[in-house]
């Protein structure tokens, strides 16, 4: 019987301690200065709306030009609702939906990219905390995706 | 005298145009996505567009918020425990199944290591800690409000929704099935990816790979994914495993498919009861969009107004509740197309006095009067009656069969059409 529990343990104790945090978020914690800045809105230097690391990183991807737009599109709403301080629903509704309308559009081009500028934009504890609460904003709501994904492209 | 007798034509057309044409709308099918524990709204999306992608249906995604695993785990637990009743639970609990629960009641035997009773506590500790912290906010409740609410109001427009729900999803789904009617259940169906329910309405698929649901799933795995340590650890992802194997993919499509083909019409009768027009709602009427005006209502039915090619008139129709309005233009068009000028050819008002549709054969009928307005070319008024057939239910030859129906059938004054023509073409 122990044999099982070990097993139960050892699956649920890792995924409890990880959660919510990727490979990226690991990095960026074993440096702690990085990992605990409360700044959320970084530095965007070139004023496009996206941050400076995440601008950084779509220019070393060498995406086509579409998939680099939509990106970028989608790293300017992450990062819009990203710096608001805003905490009731019906604030941060449309800024929630025109994040899932440039997802949808990224995962039009390319799925299995569709959710990686998200990631990397949480990559600091007071950025993961931001991002959750923006989640928990959306918990009991529900996303119609739409018929032409290609669709929410054109709203960009 | 052939003055009038072109504005009286013309305003019969209008009464045609009315009459226009009607079909039982095409069936509408729809599929919900309920994520399981551990996504991010961007993971939940992402699953949701991977499912549309793949099966090709429109889909909804129901988000269940995550607020870290452990706190999932604890809300999926306590569901659990909601769905067995207290015999059956301290039955599955005396043969071991339930071993979940006794990680998370902090329960040890006599016969555990220390070490294994040390990690049962602190999990234990921390399941109680959490669970203090999601008393403050009744996060389960306000989710099913809703979830509810949403497939409430897709059920007015869609005729069939399909429940694809992943691990603890499947709480979710279940409690949103639970929450309909009897005769609404019936346009539902639940699919069960890799449940973490005790209780299933509709067919499930569960990996022996999946190495997070197996261990505490009452139903055994009737499907094996092959392992990817690299593409998900865990072998329980609804993206990265159950829909990236061809296997269970295909599974969970076909599973899909037959909810497809189970949607039936709306049905007037059944969830809409047409005895009065009071029952027989107005939801709204499109832009025309090339001289065809959409007009749709509450339960399924809809009406185009007349084609322009037909008639030289079109008719712009709106409905409240049974009284409809319509107001006819004609459009002329230059030889070279370019040069256009819309002439008003007359408008009235009608109301729609019986909507019947016969539970044999599907059809429905439509009865109503109409007059014109003041200001109208000729004062005028008449009788329409319109059937819409339902061949799909006369070809399958059972009333009751739940087909898929979109059928046209044109209107009983075709010889008005007829007349126009000839005075348009002279």
């Amino acid at each position: 019987m122990h044999y099982k529990k070990i097993i139960i343990l050892a699956l649920i104790i890792p995924l409890s301690a990880c959660y919510p945090l990727n490979f990226q978020q690991i990095e960026n914690i074993a440096h702690p200065g990085y990992w605990l800045n409360d700044d959320i809105a970084g530095e965007d230097a070139g004023r496009n709306g996206i941050r400076d690391d995440i601008d950084e990183w779509i220019e070393k991807q060498n995406f086509e030009p579409k998939l680099k737009f939509a990106i970028q599109q989608q790293a300017i709403t992450l990062q819009r609702t990203m710096v608001s301080k805003a905490e009731d629903w019906e604030t941060l509704r449309p800024m929630i939906y025109d994040e899932l309308d440039a997802q949808i559009c990224v995962g039009s081009i390319d799925l299995e990219i569709s959710d990686r500028v998200s990631l990397l934009m949480a990559n600091t504890k007071a950025r993961v905390l931001r991002a959750d609460k923006i989640d928990s904003a959306f918990g009991g709501r529900t996303y119609k995706l739409p018929d032409d994904d290609n669709s929410t492209c054109r709203k960009y | 005298m052939q003055k009038i007798l072109i504005i009286l034509t013309l305003f019969l057309t209008s009464n045609a145009s009315v009459a226009g044409e009607c079909f039982i709308s095409k069936q509408k099918f729809s599929v919900g996505f309920f994520n399981g524990v551990g996504n991010t709204l961007k993971q939940a999306t992402k699953s949701s567009q991977n499912l549309k992608s793949k099966t090709h249906y429109p889909v909804t995604l129901y988000y269940n918020h995550t607020e870290g695993i452990t706190k999932d785990l604890l809300e999926a637990y306590e569901q659990r425990l909601a769905e067995i009743p207290f015999a059956e639970r301290a039955k599955e609990a005396n043969g071991q199944k339930f071993l979940f629960y006794q990680f998370m009641n902090g329960a040890t035997s006599k016969n555990d290591s220390p070490e294994i009773k040390a990690a049962i506590n602190k999990f234990a500790g921390d399941v109680r800690r959490l669970e203090r912290v999601a008393s403050t906010r009744p996060i389960t409740v306000a989710d099913y409000t809703d979830h509810d609410r949403q497939l409430d109001s897709e059920l007015q427009v869609t005729s069939r929704v399909a429940l694809v729900a992943h691990s603890q999803g499947n709480l979710f789904a279940n409690h949103v099935f639970e929450s309909l009617s009897k005769t609404r259940q019936k346009r539902a169906g639940v699919i069960h990816v890799a449940p973490a329910s005790v209780h299933l309405h509709g067919k499930y698929i569960l990996s022996k790979t999946d190495m997070i649901v197996r261990p505490i799933s009452t139903m055994p795995a009737n499907i094996t994914i092959p392992y990817n340590i690299f593409a998900d650890h865990t072998g329980h992802g609804f993206s990265e495993s159950y829909l990236a194997y061809p296997g269970s993919l295909n599974r969970i499509i076909v599973m899909i498919d037959e909810q497809q083909r189970l949607a039936t019409p709306i049905g007037i009768h059944g969830d809409f009861n047409v005895k009065t027009m009071g029952q027989f709602v107005y939801r709204g009427v499109s832009s025309p969009s090339r001289g065809v005006g959409k007009i749709s209502f509450k339960g399924g039915l809809t009406r185009y107004t007349d084609k322009p090619d037909m008639a030289g008139c079109q008719a712009t129709i709106t409905y409240d509740s049974g009284q409809f309005n319509f107001l006819v233009k004609r459009q002329f068009i230059k030889p070279g197309g370019f040069l256009r000028s819309a002439h008003w050819c007359g408008n009235g008002a009608g109301r729609i006095n019986k909507v019947v549709q016969d539970e044999s054969t599907g059809d429905i009928e439509i009865k109503e009067t109409w007059e014109s307005l003041p200001g109208a070319p000729s004062a005028a008024s008449g009788e329409d009656s319109l059937t819409c057939r339902n061949d799909e239910k006369r070809k399958s030859g059972n009333a009751h069969a739940p087909e898929s129906t979109s059928n046209t059938m044109s209107f009983t004054d075709d010889i008005k059409r007829v007349m126009l023509g000839d005075l348009y073409k002279k």
